[in-house]
């Protein structure tokens, strides 16, 4: 708990224009790093569990379109990473189909896939985190948990989006599975929301953009943004996630993550 | 081609699947058009070479009590203008759900999948298969149940017990897919003096632990799949009779999911009347991504050529790819004693929203002899389907 307290003066010394760089910089910055990512953190746990429905719009470079429509719910598990259900809504031939993950904080997350055609749950391979979700330009490890251990972290710099004044830090995944070399992330200073990631390929090269625009607060507590765009660079394509009916803290269990009964989601 | 036969369901389908009315939000359903072509010469005078189905089904779910208690009703209707006997309304799901704590009680009727393997489900047991083919799920008949199930952190234990056993389907004389006999179900015999209402039992228990997936089960009662002899109907005709022995079979299921590697195995043993045998079928899958994976697979069963189905000694290998429009999916039986292979792909592309097309090809390849009992494997066909989910 002590670096979270910790972590709350650290932004109010980056607003007052107290942190000259010296000498014993690098340090200092990796600390300083880890203290931003380790507040954001702080002020997003907590909330037990979510509801929410997603749509998801994958855009090719020609700009044709694909959308899928899911409903979302996931479970915050201490000491372990969070399980979530996605069932789908549309396109309505995949209606009813479910993916459970049981989030890991070490190692890759198990997941399940329940086909309702054949009334059927599948455990299916879950190792490759840099692969692509659902055809869309998010890889797991980007919609996945962000468990805090999962990178080392550098403050960059102070900059601006919107006209909103950010804390810019970059991280690196500890993970040997991961498809980057380096994140950079862009933090509003006021409620340590991310307003952008740019993502290096492994030859440190830039990828994606992801930015996250419409943040609501929720429950008191929470922010969290009605969309997030993803750009892939590299294709052009890129995808959209658009959040609606956002509910925090409706009781779930983990009785209502079994892959027993995935069938009755709903 | 004959009127009733197509033109009536394609204007069916038309006309319903023009309603852009939306069902009230709770119910899903589907409604399919398929017609399906048998190139080859029929085993049977009189088969049809070409037949249309349509089927239907809706689905919806109550909860209530806090999500403690929740209600399923899926009905389904698969109807063939011309042959009645592949006409059909049953329920996939028509069941009562409660939850408390750490237990779970299932009353009602309700399909049930047991296994991990691709190729064939060799621990699959508690509905009756059919054998009619064709349509949005097809394969299963509901099953009458009550299943009390215990979750602990050591795994899964559910016990069930089943009545209203339900005989196996056949698509009859001017069906395709089964044999130049064809089944008088009518006279079908059962070990169990109770005949369809003997009180069958089963208890499996499921664990997930690391990368492992494991189920052990064991059921008591009368057996799905029946043995057939040979007799005269009314006018002289051979026709086969079923009979369906009281039997008793263990199984376990194994998967073990390593990164892309997927190593599934399925193992049953039955003790019947006619002597133990026993059935496995397994192999890997390997997942290049979660859109494309490849299967090898092996297909066993100790009773050799006295088994009711012909899959008793065979490689399977597989394929199946996911796009933004849809799904490819192939495989291929290969027979190792006869030397006979089977080809499936089933191809389906999205056009809407709410519309899709599939088409499904089916190649049997061999120069074996025909194995009679084994005929569902040796008629080739091409379907397609034209689907429309609401």
């Amino acid at each position: 708990m002590a670096t979270h307290r910790r972590g709350r003066l650290w932004p109010l010394l980056a607003v007052g224009g107290l942190s000259v760089p010296t000498v014993a910089a690098a340090q200092d910055l990796e600390a300083r790093g880890y203290e931003i990512a380790a507040e954001a953190d702080r002020r997003d746990s907590g909330y037990h569990d979510i509801t929410a429905e997603l749509t998801m719009t994958l855009r090719s470079r020609n700009g044709s379109e694909h959308t899928r429509v899911m409903r979302i719910k996931t479970l915050e598990v201490e000491e372990d990473g969070n399980q979530t259900i996605l069932v789908f809504d549309q396109p309505r031939d995949l209606q009813g189909t479910a993916l459970l993950t049981v989030g890991h904080t070490a190692g890759a997350d198990d997941q399940w896939l329940y086909l309702p055609a054949l009334r059927r749950v599948k455990r299916i391979a879950s190792g490759n985190q840099s692969s692509s979700f659902m055809g869309s330009e998010f890889a797991y490890e980007d919609i996945g948990s962000q468990e805090l251990g999962k990178y080392t972290y550098r403050f960059l710099r102070h900059d601006e989006i919107d006209g909103m004044g950010t804390l810019v830090v970059e991280r690196v995944p500890t993970g040997p599975n991961s498809g980057y070399a380096r994140q950079v992330v862009w933090f509003d200073s006021e409620e340590y929301r991310v307003l952008q990631i740019e993502y290096y390929d492994r030859s440190d090269v830039l990828l994606k953009t992801l930015q996250l625009r419409g943040y609501r607060r929720y429950a008191e507590a929470y922010w969290r943004p009605d969309e997030m765009h993803m750009v892939n660079h590299r294709t052009g394509k890129s995808t959209t996630l658009r959040w609606s009916d956002y509910r925090f803290g409706t009781g779930l269990s983990e009785r209502d993550f079994d892959r027993n009964n995935l069938s009755r989601v709903r | 081609m004959n009127v009733v036969g197509v033109r009536v369901p394609v204007l069916l389908f038309a006309v319903l699947g023009g309603v852009s009315a939306p069902l009230s939000a709770q119910w899903r359903g589907a409604m399919a058009l398929e017609g399906r072509a048998f190139p080859g010469i029929p085993l049977v005078e009189g088969a049809r070479r070409y037949e249309t189905t349509m089927t239907f089904s809706l689905r919806r779910g109550w909860n209530w009590d806090r999500g403690r208690q929740s209600l399923t009703v899926e009905p389904f209707v698969r109807w063939d203008p011309v042959n009645a006997e592949r006409t059909r309304l049953d329920f996939r799901d028509l069941s009562w759900q409660g939850r408390w704590r750490s237990w779970e009680l299932n009353a009602g009727m309700r399909e049930v999948f047991w296994g991990v393997a691709e190729s064939r489900h060799v621990v699959d047991v508690l509905n009756q298969r059919e054998f009619v083919g064709g349509g949005v799920g097809y394969g299963k008949l509901g099953q009458p149940m009550v299943s009390l199930a215990w979750t602990r952190s050591w795994g899964r234990v559910e016990v069930f017990l089943l009545t209203g056993f339900r005989e196996r389907s056949f698509a009859g004389q001017a069906g395709r897919l089964w044999s130049p006999l064809s089944v008088d179900e009518a006279r079908a015999t059962y070990e169990s003096a109770a005949k369809a209402l003997h009180l069958d039992w089963a208890a499996r228990w499921t664990h997930a632990i690391g990368g492992w997936d494991i189920g052990v089960a064991h059921f008591r009662g009368t057996g799905r799949e029946p043995r057939f002899f040979l007799d005269r109907d009314s006018v002289g005709r051979a026709v086969w009779i079923p009979h369906y022995d009281l039997v008793d079979r263990t199984s376990v299921d194994l998967q073990l999911t390593t990164g892309r590697w997927l190593w599934k195995l399925e193992g049953a043993t039955e003790a019947a009347p006619a002597g133990r045998y026993g059935t496995i079928a397994g192999g890997l899958e390997y997942a290049f991504a979660d859109y494309l994976s490849v299967f090898a697979e092996y297909v066993y069963d100790s009773r050799g050529s006295r088994a009711a189905t012909s899959f008793q000694d065979d490689v399977f290998l597989g394929a199946r790819l996911f796009m933004q429009a849809g799904e490819i999916s192939a495989g291929a039986f290969l027979d190792r004693g006869t030397g006979n292979r089977i080809f499936n792909l089933r191809a389906a592309r999205r056009l809407t929203d709410a519309f899709t097309v599939a088409l499904e090809v089916q190649v049997f390849a061999g120069a074996a002899g025909r194995e009679p009992r084994h005929a569902p494997r040796q008629d080739s066909s091409v379907g397609l389907t034209l689907s429309r989910y609401f």
